[in-house]
């Protein structure tokens, strides 16, 4: 029956972010969808309109008190009265107040079960206004928490800002929800068609589309592309006090002066050079997926003097002496180099013909880790197969014990004596978990799950976690 | 084919007609004393078949936005309708001639009308949309009592068997009202009510609950009790004819509780089964203890419980049951999801 599930999109974000607008777009582009919208009872769209559904946001609680078992009645009412109305339409886009916690959405889809036999949410989008993004996040636990339930973040009104306070914003959004795929808008242009079939609510599928995607933060702080013209060799470390004109005037993303306690000291460091075809965001942005994958692999050891070949994971020591190492690049080539570390941190310069050379384009990353009072996302990975039985025990007691603070829960487990991948998927205290496909013959066997919420306690997790394996 | 069928001899002797196809028939009234059968359909139109072939009569799009609910009076004259569009429409079964129109949606920021009642004896019509619901007099007058905002939105409507009062269920409880449109009292329950029904005996209102639990007051003491144990909601709930049993939907199986003596508390109910997907509608017979449960596994069955936990007859429509009707002279109706509609006789 699951296959005659109509899907359901999310659309969150604050007022004046550019809901309206991707409604706007989605009822009138030529997409070939049918859309019934279920629309705010703030809502702008026209109810003339056929199958524009007022909804006003009744959530319910239950008997038992507990807040997880919170749904929104209204959408068990109107869904309930769509469904009878099923082949008038393809697609549901059901928009929130810019205030709503999606979670009460979100679990409404786990809760009930008519609801479940005619609808499936194929994923919550949250529209974030870039310009005012930066005031917005400090303010209103409101923003992070849609943040943090977004399988996509359209980062609109792009157009409004500058390349630093943009990278900035995603810093932020990414070190929430580590998961979330973050597209940049302007007046929310983006593919309607591709919007709604996100699949996030799909780890399968998902998985297919973009295999690293749960890996659950960049790996690297820092990125920077030069264009080198002949030999070249990069410059790690060494005590140096000069300015050494990075000019990372948009921040880190982490600057909310939180202790990088483990970065003091840094005995070791890690990198990977690529290739890129062009110095812009989206080349950039295809690399990281590849560096993510080589940062997964065991990294070769150099010494200052040998090569750093493209393509490979490589760790250095670093300390008093300056390491260099030399690019294996041919020439006239655009090298990203992903530094584990941020430059303030570990100092990394490219020099050709004894001249530095000033990166064509450099970006930092998130590097995830989280306050233990802030929204963010948590990551786990283990090589070993895990047992089902200990990893069910330990998943349920954990959501019982911490469910109102997870927000988002997906994770894909390579199970002892299982030959296919067991996907798991949560809101709050409600988790699904079915298997999927089978393990490819040459694919590496790896257990990611990730958390998204707040109060989450990495080393509980991390223990817990590897305390489930076989 | 039904479950049972090779014990009851197949479906095709008890089937008097079956219509196929057309929009989702939602709701089904038997009307003009048996001759005909009025449905609603998703998409609006009311149509009314001659019951003894299935022949349509007379149809009209009464609601362009979609029908949500239909009731007949209990002389089977009068049809009542609500749509997506916030009219109710109070019109002559026969000849279709529009006795009322009522528009609320300028009251409600164009809110559903998702719930119709006639009181028992014909003389008020009910209907809710949003947090409001009004009573209408339909004879010894024409008043209209705008009843709310309620303190969410309506979710069931039942009168009272005497047809003095009202009540209507919502999130965190049930509110009564005197079918002249004064407030009675509140009946509080924490949770979100999904379905309400008096008992034809005048003693019981139980009311479906989001949280797997079927909720009931007596009326004497206003004490109030529960039975959980539900796999999923039971918003299909039905009171036998004589009000000693209690029919329950919420899972795969039909659950009745026994309202003989002092009442369910501490007792086990019956638990029927033979469906296999969901229980999406109850009906229960005006003739005698029968009821007929529909589900989305597209069956239609028909039980005695107080005789038998088998089902006394089956009938598969193909498609998610929306909705049966008892004739009150041994012939049943149902309607389906994929538009059909089928007549049956009882056996």
């Amino acid at each position: 029956m699951s296959d005659r599930c109509i899907p359901v999109t999310v659309l969150t974000g604050f007022l004046g972010a550019g809901k309206t607008t991707l409604l706007n777009r989605i009822l009138t582009e030529p997409h070939g969808l049918r859309i019934a919208v279920i629309e705010n009872e703030f809502g702008e769209i026209g109810i003339d309109q056929a199958l524009v559904v007022r909804s006003d946001e009744e959530i319910f609680e239950m008997n038992n008190g507990c807040i997880c078992c919170t749904v929104r009645g209204d959408l068990i009412r109107i869904l309930g009265n769509l469904a009878k109305r099923r082949g008038k339409f393809d697609h549901v886009v059901l928009e929130t107040t810019g205030l709503a916690d999606p979670g009460p959405v979100a679990q409404t889809f786990f809760m009930d079960e008519e609801i479940k036999a005619d609808f499936r949410i194929d994923g919550i989008v949250t529209v974030v206004d870039a310009k005012h993004a930066a005031q917005q996040k400090d303010r209103s636990g409101e923003w992070r928490e849609q943040v943090a339930f977004a399988d996509r973040v359209i980062l609109n009104k792009a157009d409004l800002v500058d390349e630093g306070a943009l990278a900035e914003v995603e810093s932020v959004v990414r070190s929430i929800n580590a998961l979330a795929r973050i597209e940049r808008a302007s007046r929310c242009d983006v593919p309607i068609r591709r919007l709604l079939d996100l699949g996030g609510f799909d780890l399968g599928r998902a998985m297919a589309i973009r295999p690293t995607f749960l890996v659950p933060e960049y790996p690297f702080e820092w990125t920077g592309v030069y264009a080198v013209g002949g030999p070249a060799s990069l410059e790690i470390g060494g005590d140096h006090d000069h300015d050494h004109g990075h000019g990372h005037g948009h921040g880190h993303g982490h600057g909310h002066g939180h202790d990088h306690g483990h970065h003091h000291d840094h005995p070791e460091a890690e990198f990977v050079a690529l290739a890129l075809p062009r110095a812009d965001d989206a080349a950039l942005k295809e690399a990281a997926e590849r560096a993510v994958r080589l940062f997964a692999e065991p990294a070769a050891a150099k010494k200052s003097g040998q090569g750093l070949p493209l393509g490979a994971h490589v760790a250095v020591h670093t300390g008093c002496h300056a390491v260099s190492l030399a690019l294996e690049a041919p020439k006239d080539t655009l090298v990203a180099v992903f530094a584990q570390h941020a430059p303030e941190e570990v100092c990394v310069h490219v020099k050709s013909g004894g001249a530095e050379l000033a990166p064509a384009l450099e970006r930092a990353w998130a590097d995830g880790h989280t306050h233990d009072d802030e929204v963010g996302s948590v990551g786990l990975t283990t090589d070993r197969p895990l047992d089902l039985k200990k990893t069910n025990q330990w998943l349920s007691g954990y959501v019982q014990a911490h469910g109102p603070d997870v927000y988002r829960l997906k994770g894909v487990l390579s199970l002892e004596g299982r030959d296919r991948r067991y996907v798991v998927q949560g809101v709050h205290m409600l988790i699904d978990g079915r298997e999927d496909e089978t393990w490819r013959a040459e694919e590496r066997r790896v257990s990611q799950l990730v958390f998204i919420g707040k109060h989450l306690d990495r080393k509980e997790l991390e223990a817990g976690f590897l305390d489930c394996v076989a | 084919m039904g479950l049972f069928d090779g014990l009851l001899g197949g479906s095709k002797n008890k089937v008097a007609w079956a219509r196929p196809g057309g929009e989702p028939a939602l709701a089904l009234a038997w009307v003009g004393g048996g001759s005909a059968l009025a449905v609603g359909r998703s998409d609006g139109t009311v149509e009314v078949l001659d019951a003894s072939s299935g022949a349509p009569r007379r149809g009209e799009r009464l609601h362009p936005e979609g029908l949500l609910a239909m009731a007949q009076d209990p002389l089977g004259t009068l049809l009542a309708t609500g749509g997506a569009d916030g009219q109710v429409i109070v019109l002559d079964a026969t000849t279709f001639e529009r006795k009322k129109t009522i528009d609320t949606s300028a009251k409600t920021r164009g809110a559903w009308v998702e719930h119709v009642a006639f009181s028992p004896d014909g003389s008020f019509v009910a209907f809710a949309a949003g947090k409001l619901l009004w009573i209408g007099r339909l004879r010894g007058g024409s008043d209209l009592f705008e009843c709310g905002p309620h303190a969410s939105t309506i979710a069931g409507l039942s009168f009272s068997p005497d047809g003095t009062q009202l009540a209507a269920a919502r999130y965190g409880g049930v509110d009564l009202w005197s079918v002249e449109g004064s407030h009675v009292r509140e009946l509080p329950w924490k949770s979100s009510l999904v379905s309400i029904a008096w008992q034809p005996g005048g003693r019981y209102l139980a009311a479906g609950c989001q949280d797997d639990a079927v909720h009931f007051w007596r009326l004497d003491t206003f004490a109030d009790s529960m039975m959980g144990g539900y796999p999923s909601k039971p918003r299909a709930i039905a009171w036998s004819r004589s009000g000693e049993q209690l029919a329950t939907g919420g899972g795969q199986e039909v659950v009745v509780w026994s309202f003989k003596g002092k009442g369910p508390e501490g007792t086990s109910p019956a638990i029927l089964k033979g469906h296999e997907g969901l229980v999406s509608v109850l009906a229960a017979s005006p003739e005698d203890q029968r009821f007929a449960s529909g589900g989305r596994d597209g069956r239609v069955l028909v039980w005695r419980p107080q005789r038998s936990e088998t089902p006394v007859m089956s009938l598969e429509l193909g498609d998610v049951v929306h909705a049966i009707a008892f004739s009150g002279d041994g012939r049943l109706a149902a309607g389906a999801a994929n538009g059909s509609v089928t007549v049956a006789r009882l056996p």
